[in-house]
């Protein structure tokens, strides 16, 4: 039986003639919290917006709960939680007034506690305007709003976005008691890698037009390592080496990050004629992990 | 959901319609109260024998009102939808795509489709003790297609207001300017009464053209 909520298969997308990425796979098993990591401009947005029947895609489809996304029935949508990019919510309606509105669609569905609940840690008044809160309360009246919906799956873009550390923590730390809790898929994207690293399951690391890894966070964590050594200070460290990431090479010390073992590193270095000595390698956080593999640039 | 979308339409644009009726049923009671006063002072018959022969229906004034009102009344009801893409939340509500824009215009249509109603009562309240049957409804039939044409230019102004290609708005701006221009083609008493059928027909058809903009948009172009 099919367990996955998500499936993308052969994504290939383009704005204009800029290739965003080509062939893209991914899954995304029920009650799964998967992560889509990358840097600006590298498609995660674009992923969502494929993803939620927004966009449509140069080739390649994408099914959630076994329907094309751009073609997802009234029924079906009810099962899926959307945080658009910015906690983009209706400016023009209040408090009280967007849980009326949204309330009527999910009839037996609706936890309206759910919903006032979180507005009471904000205290804010049920007459406030949407367009009179700051970003970080707008985050949360679109995660109580989400939260009340209680949907199977949450798709979110960038959720921390225009976020201050405080309503980061609070955000990360309520949706992931809940998705944990009820057994919730979640696909999320974020440019705080940090935040994510306490939320997620699984990772997908994109760089430009290609999946750089695809993985339990716990793999990758136990498996990625930062390795540094010395170096001759005229040493030449080519750009590009093999299963070697972006080698930097400051005066005489070589840092990169690598899968490999460290007699398997030593072994590279010495095909690739570097005059090493002192090689470590430690463990690495999410955030060092992402830069490792995509480079600062 | 019908209701839940009249709801939220009218918490967007409530204020706007209560100021654009007032004003549109404003200019159809001074209109009124301008030709009784005519009447009054220079007499019924030469009210009537001026209206005859120059043609002139006397409420020109309110030409452009339903248009104006009606355009607005889009600008007011999509232009916040299409801010940041707001939108996106509209279209993922679990209500058919097609049912949940037609209701949005079927929200705007409505309060227009009253607002002319409740002018056209006042205009013929207004000219029943001054004018005879057939030069009332003359003056009606004249400003029917200046009523059809806000109708007209709500449908139009959300077709493009919706549209999210800059360049393909352009081109709808040109189009929708082209076919209102129709409505007002000529003032005189009872010109359109031959073709007012076709009006009638191209009003309602507009509403169509916004499911292109609505298609447009969950493709994401783009220029």
């Amino acid at each position: 039986m099919n367990n996955n909520v998500i499936e993308c298969i052969n994504l290939t997308h383009y704005y204009g003639k800029r290739l965003i990425y080509k062939d893209l796979n991914f899954n995304v098993p029920k009650g799964k919290i998967l992560g889509l990591l990358g840097k600006n401009g590298t498609g995660k947005t674009t992923t969502i917006n494929i993803l939620s029947g927004y966009l449509k895609p140069f080739s390649g489809k994408c099914l959630i709960f076994n329907q094309e996304a751009n073609a997802i029935r009234p029924e079906t949508r009810k099962r899926i939680g959307l945080l658009i990019e910015g906690h983009v919510q209706y400016q023009f309606m209040n408090i009280e007034q967007i849980e009326k509105f949204y309330s009527a669609f999910f009839p037996g569905q609706w936890k309206r506690e759910a919903y006032y609940g979180l507005m009471e840690k904000l205290k804010v008044a049920p007459k406030q305007k949407i367009n009179k809160m700051s970003n970080g309360q707008r985050s949360q009246v679109a995660l109580g709003l989400i939260l009340a919906q209680n949907p199977e799956l949450l798709v979110l873009d960038d959720f921390s976005l225009g976020l201050d550390p405080g309503y980061r923590r609070l955000f990360v730390e309520y949706l992931r008691d809940y998705a944990k809790s009820e057994n919730k898929t979640v696909f999320l994207t974020s440019h705080i890698i940090q935040d994510m690293e306490q939320l997620i399951d699984d990772c997908i690391i994109m760089d430009y037009g290609k999946i750089l890894v695809q993985m339990p966070v716990k793999n990758l964590l136990s498996t990625i390592k930062r390795y540094r050594c010395y170096v001759p200070e005229r040493q030449v460290v080519k750009e590009i080496i093999e299963k070697l990431y972006h080698p930097e090479k400051h005066n005489i010390l070589l840092e990169f990050y690598s899968f490999e073992p460290i007699e398997e590193v030593e072994k590279i270095l010495k095909k690739e004629c570097i005059d090493f000595k002192n090689l470590t390698g430690e463990n690495i956080n999410l955030e060092d992990a992402f830069i490792g593999l995509t480079g600062k640039y | 959901m019908l209701k839940a979308i009249f709801y939220k339409e009218w918490i967007k644009t409530g204020l706007y319609f209560s100021l654009a009726g007032l004003v549109m049923l404003g200019f159809a009671g001074y209109i009124g109260i301008y030709l009784n006063r005519i009447a009054d002072l220079a007499g019924m018959n030469q009210l009537w024998e001026y209206m005859l022969s120059s043609n002139e229906p006397m409420i020109t004034l309110l030409k452009y009102i339903p248009l104006i009102v009606g355009i607005g009344g889009a600008v007011a009801q999509f232009a916040p939808e299409m801010y940041r893409k707001c939108l996106k939340l509209t279209l993922h509500l679990p209500y058919e795509q097609h049912k949940l824009l037609g209701s949005m215009l079927l929200y705007g249509c409505s309060m227009l489709v009253c607002f002319s109603l409740i002018s056209f009562l006042i205009l013929y309240l207004s000219y029943s003790n001054i004018l005879p049957k057939e030069l009332q409804t003359g003056l009606l039939e004249s400003a029917l297609p200046w009523y059809l044409a806000g109708i007209c230019g709500y449908l139009f102004t959300a077709w493009i207001v919706l549209q999210p290609s800059t360049k393909k708005r352009i081109l709808q701006i040109i189009v929708a300017a082209f076919v209102l221009k129709i409505f007002f083609i000529t003032d005189c008493l009872g010109a359109y009464m031959p073709s007012l059928w076709l009006l009638l027909i191209i009003t309602p058809l507009t509403s169509i053209l916004s499911i292109i903009s609505l298609s447009d948009f969950k493709e994401g172009r783009q220029d």
